[in-house]
């Protein structure tokens, strides 16, 4: 509204300005009146989003949803939801065009849907995934979607405007279960995701696709809900395997479980009795002889980060550490006395004694160093996450 | 259109900061097409610039085009150069949820404030009372923090760090330059430490919640609340927080209060320069309060009512100040307040410990004069504590005849009616109705036989009775007023306090008599039915009539009722939560029919909205069910009682603290107060009496206990009675009734 309101400002003081700043700056630099362009370019976007109709209607499930036209001869990609769970299924086109579709495949990872729809037109307006750009937080957006379903017919869909407000890891929920997509996501400061708005567009200001609109989520951090737009570069892969007929079988993309977890046992580490929901991390008591012994560790101390993550729980350091690898260096950030500690442990090789007799007398620098040189001398490639270890080093 | 000024304004406000590298540093980051063009044609934004300084003496409207990618790159520019004063927050350990109410998992932010490693954030990320915290700085430093104090005025908390080398702290934006329509954009660091999040709006207004915030249409949340809200310099204007008003009295401050508007279009922010002004006296003092007076003020709207006092809290700063009843606060510091509400505004920002110059104007007409008193604002008050004579009304049809025309309600109604009128009116007019009749006119009602209030008990071992007052005299006169009504009479004990002596007058046998008496506590005993001789003899017929039902409209729940039929006298309301069904309601109605018949009691039975039992959801439905009752039958204002068991008697609890005004008595069965519930202090215009029935050997009886100090520490009147625990049914034996029916009985007494 207010992009809006600015452009239209009395178009003769626009165009005298327009004409001052030619004056002054030569034809060449003249910008373009952009009023008319954003104008432009919300018209063509607006064309390229299409209003989906299925199943739903009962109390808070709403019957319809958005979709993105992405080829001349009417592929609709849109979210995977239960509004397609219906033998009668109706896309209406900007221009008031009806038409029933077919589901071509489903991503259930990023819970998106392909359909096609049975048009003889071969030219319809479509997004080009290949050419979409990348935002940056503070970039302008619109938003545009039919959200609410407040557009009907030929009606065009409806337009918000905002920022890019972050970019970070969809971490959501929907109740009481979290989302299976965890990769980057567009979270913008406009109304965007309402009901209805699922499978809308994000575009930036000269119409460009920029992601799509994702499902009604709340953030895990904050309890608050997303408004937040999946970029292109994370699904144009999926939409080319569905647009090829085969199925995107991709498991949740939170990362591989290690094969043999570490534990915090394996570190000689007790955390005091996990009793309440956020118990906070103190170390009860230091195992002799562990690696935690041998790095200083001592009874008392509380656990703040484990490579560099922030443990707000004794629940989330035994997680945090679940997700090593046995032989992998585990970087573990204690606060004593006001002061953080830092400290590298490495659970003893499997083959070891868990008390070798004459390790326990060195000083704890000397034993994480033996380790560490332990491991980086054992036989075939180095593991990998200890390679990632050293990348991420300085990275908080 | 007023959006077109301030588009010109943002642009010419943002113009210097293009052309002046300042504090706009651009850090090494992936351009934008649409930055890289604002680039490009930066030189001829500048040419325009002139030119049309030149022709107009005024910053261009430069072309929509550049214009919004001038803005776009302003805001990240802002961003940036606030970005090294914005560090994120870790909380280790403390509470997962308060009561029902999940709290935030993840980070919060912070702004530094000084170099020396001071930071401010909203008090929203401290609710769950961390044990321990992390500060990440923006370049990854992670520091210890510890929580110097909090700020329950304004809702945030004041951290240190002992950093390595100095930090960068916040530059505040000018609070005097601010503006509504300024570009506002806020700031937080909570999805992760690299990149600042970053949400676009403007200024809504200044001097929100009684001039303690700004008020913004960026989208504010968990995700930025303790960040900063800046403008388009990177100038910090406020620190996010979530607030929403506050209740008048003490109690903890409910941090999370607000949250609920997050990403809406209200969001708020307090000044930094505010912050900045309280920092030295918050360093030293560690938590600063909101600031007491210790006064009551006369009921009605308070935008159109004049600040006239209605009682002064004993102990209090008011109290040490020598205020007195109907004195009228004028001035504030030299500031005219006509109002309550602009009284809040003097007040409402200022801490414990501030002094503060006020002007009152005392007495009326010619003889009004006005008086400079300091007071020192206090960061805790004692409660108040009603003074008690020891008198029961007697409950007649005359007098519940008489009554409608002294309702407190109603009363208090023509006061504040007349003050609007004075408000327009030049010079205000001080007196109240009350006031008028003059003394021969009191002396005239005293010899009358009808006059005064007609005492139908006196409360055992009460001053009155110590006094000599007898059941059958009529009160007359308290000190010097003429009292014609019991609620007159309660009025008046209102302004005073326990320890108070007063005369009393009483007419017994056509014969004036006084006594001088010290005014008591309100009783907490429960009377024995021979001290309560009140009562016309019990009707015994006993009628098996079906329950009436009470429906709202759209409102799918049904409230059953039983009303004793009309006797001329009005008839007292008891709202009883027990557990859903037509059943129960029936056997607590078999129950109750003989005491509801005797004492004029109508029972009403609502049934919560789940079938599984009373949520806080069924509190407006509550509300509004209470309303549609009181307009429906004639109900007798001193006897409203809601009562509940478990968890009905939780919302019972929540009910009457909310609805004090209305309501006079809540009967809890089993049940502690609900732990998000904000205890408010008792209040000298209101009269909550609370019952607390607790079952032998209940393992929540110690939990109950704590809760009851916990009322009686606010002031309450809190009885507690023991029930034999039969089984798990809550619904109270015959013993239990009948002492709560003589302590319904008795909530008249004054």
């Amino acid at each position: 509204m207010r992009q809006a309101s600015g452009g239209s400002m009395s178009a003769a003081t626009a165009a005298l300005v327009l004409i001052a700043l030619c004056a002054a700056a030569g034809p060449a630099a003249c910008p373009s009146a952009s009023a008319a362009s954003l104008h432009d370019a919300i018209r063509e976007a607006q064309r390229k989003v299409v209003k989906i109709y299925g199943a739903g209607g009962v109390r808070g499930l709403e019957a319809y949803q958005s979709g993105l036209l992405i080829s001349s001869e009417g592929h609709v990609l849109t979210v995977q939801s239960y509004v397609l769970d219906t033998e009668d299924l109706s896309v209406v086109l900007d221009d008031g065009r009806a038409g029933s579709v077919e589901l071509i495949g489903v991503d259930p990872v990023r819970e998106l849907a392909l359909l096609k729809l049975n048009v003889e037109d071969r030219s319809l307006p479509h997004f080009n995934l290949a050419a979409a750009p990348a935002a940056n937080v503070g970039d302008r957006v619109l938003a545009i979607s039919n959200l609410f379903g407040i557009a009907a017919g030929d009606e065009p869909v409806s337009v918000l405007q905002g920022v890019v407000s972050a970019i970070a890891p969809l971490e959501a929920r929907r109740g009481a279960f979290d989302a299976s997509f965890r990769g980057n996501v567009y979270i913008v400061d406009a109304a965007a995701n309402n009901p209805g708005a699922a499978g809308g567009a994000l575009v930036n200001w000269q119409g460009e696709l920029l992601g799509l609109l994702g499902k009604e989520l709340r953030s895990r951090a904050t309890g608050a809900w997303l408004h937040y737009a999946v970029p292109v570069d994370q699904f144009i892969g999926a939409v080319e395997t569905m647009r090829s007929g085969r199925s995107v079988d991709e498991r949740p993309i939170a990362g591989q479980a290690p094969a043999d977890p570490l534990a915090l046992a394996d570190l000689g580490v007790v955390l005091v009795p996990d009793l309440l929901p956020r118990t906070p991390p103190y170390i009860d008591s230091v195992l002799p002889n562990s690696p935690a012994a041998a790095a200083g560790l001592r009874p008392d101390d509380l656990v703040a980060f484990v490579d560099g993550a922030p443990m707000a729980s004794c629940a989330a350091v035994s997680a945090a550490v679940a997700r090593r690898e046995k032989f992998d260096a585990v970087r573990v950030s204690v606060l004593r006395e006001g002061r953080l500690v830092e400290t590298e442990l490495r659970a003893a090789a499997s083959g070891d004694s868990p008390s070798p007799a004459d390790e326990s007398s060195s000083d704890a620098a000397a034993a994480g160093d033996s380790a560490a040189a332990a491991s980086e001398s054992s036989p075939g490639a180095p593991p990998p996450g200890a390679a990632e270890e050293r990348s991420t080093e300085d990275d908080p | 259109m007023p959006i077109v000024p301030f588009v010109i304004r943002a642009a010419a406000s943002m113009l210097p900061a293009q052309a002046n590298p300042g504090p706009c540093r651009r850090p090494a980051r992936p351009q934008t097409a649409a930055f890289r063009h604002a680039v490009q044609h930066r030189t001829i934004t500048r040419i325009g610039a002139l030119a049309a300084l030149v022709a107009a003496s005024f910053a261009p409207p430069a072309p929509a085009a550049e214009l919004a990618d001038l803005e776009q790159a302003a805001f990240t520019a802002a961003v940036d150069a606030v970005a090294d004063s914005v560090v994120q927050i870790h909380a280790v350990g403390g509470l997962d949820e308060i009561d029902d109410q999940q709290l935030a998992q993840g980070a919060t932010t912070g702004v530094i404030v000084s170099a020396d490693g001071h930071i401010v954030s909203s008090a929203f990320g401290f609710a769950q009372q961390p044990t321990s915290i992390i500060v990440l700085l923006a370049d990854g430093t992670r520091l210890p923090a510890d929580l110097i104090g909090r700020d329950d005025n304004r809702m945030l908390v004041l951290l240190k760090v002992d950093p390595s080398r100095p930090l960068r702290a916040a530059e505040p934006a000018p609070l005097g330059e601010i503006r509504p329509g300024d570009w506002a954009v806020a700031v937080g660091r909570t999805y992760g430490l690299q990149q600042p999040s970053m949400s676009v709006g403007v200024i809504s207004a200044l001097k929100r919640m009684h001039g303690r915030a700004l008020q913004t249409d960026a989208n504010v949340s968990a995700a930025n609340y303790g960040g900063p809200l800046v403008d388009v310099h990177g100038r910090v204007q406020g620190v996010l927080v979530p607030m929403a008003p506050q209740a008048g009295g003490a109690g903890e401050a409910n941090v999370t209060a607000g949250a609920e508007y997050y990403d809406s279009g209200i969001g708020f922010a307090v000044p930094l320069e505010d912050v900045l002004r309280n920092l030295p006296r918050w360093k030293e003092q560690k938590d600063l309060k909101r600031g007491r007076l210790g006064v009551s003020f006369r009921d009605g709207n308070p935008h159109a009512t004049r600040p006239v006092i209605t009682a002064v809290w004993p102990g209090s700063p008011a109290a040490a100040a020598g205020w007195k009843v109907d004195d009228r606060i004028v001035a504030v510091n030299g500031r005219q307040v006509e109002t309550q509400t602009q009284l809040r505004f003097e007040v409402g920002p200022r801490y414990a410990g501030d002094k503060l110059k006020f002007t009152l104007r005392r007495g009326a007409g010619a003889d009004a004069e006005e008086i400079e008193t300091q007071i020192t604002l206090a960061d805790r008050l004692p409660p108040f504590r009603h003074a008690f004579l020891g008198v029961l009304p007697e409950r007649t049809a005359e007098a519940a005849e008489s009554q409608p025309s002294d309702d407190p309600p109603a009363h208090e109604q023509s006061n504040a009616s007349t003050d609007e009128e004075d408000a327009a009116a030049d010079p205000p007019q001080d007196a109240q109705p009350a006031d008028e009749p003059a003394s021969d006119t009191a002396s005239d009602a005293a010899s009358g036989a009808s006059a005064g209030v007609a005492i139908g008990a006196v409360w055992p071992d009460s001053p009155a009775d110590r006094a000599g007052v007898e059941a059958g005299d009529r009160l007359v006169k308290l000190g010097d007023k003429p009292v014609a009504s019991a609620d007159e009479a309660v009025l008046l004990l209102n302004a005073k306090s326990p320890g108070d002596q007063i005369q009393v007058a009483i007419v017994r046998d056509g014969q004036p008599q006084q006594f001088d008496v010290q005014l008591a506590e309100l009783p907490t005993e429960i009377l024995s039915a021979s001290d309560l001789p009140r009562r016309p003899a019990a009707d015994e017929a006993a009628d098996e009539a079906a329950l009436q039902e009470l429906k709202l409209p759209e409102i799918p729940q049904t409230a059953r009722y039983f009303a004793p039929p009309k006797d001329g006298r009005r008839h007292g309301l008891l709202v009883w939560l027990g557990p859903p069904g037509e059943e129960t309601a029936t056997s607590r109605a078999a129950a109750w029919r003989r005491i509801c018949r005797r004492d004029g009691l109508i029972l009403l039975m609502p049934e919560p909205a789940d079938a599984a039992g009373w949520a806080a959801d069924d509190l407006e439905y509550l509300g509004r069910l209470l309303q549609t009752a009181l307009a429906r039958f004639d109900v007798d204002p001193h006897r409203i009682v809601v009562a509940g068991e478990g968890r009905g008697g939780q919302l019972a609890y929540t009910l009457a603290l909310a609805g004090r005004r209305t309501i006079r008595g809540v009967v809890a069965i089993d049940s502690p107060l609900p732990r998000t519930l904000e205890v408010p202090d008792n209040s000298s215009n209101e009269r909550l009496a609370i019952l607390s029935i607790e079952a032998e050997g209940d393992p929540l009886a110690l939990l109950v206990r704590k809760d009851v100090a916990r009322l009686t520490e606010a002031g309450y009147p809190v009885t507690v009675i023991t029930r034999r625990a039969n089984s798990d049914d809550a619904a109270p034996d015959s013993a239990t009734r009948a002492q709560t029916a003589r302590w319904i009985d008795g909530l008249d007494r004054f």
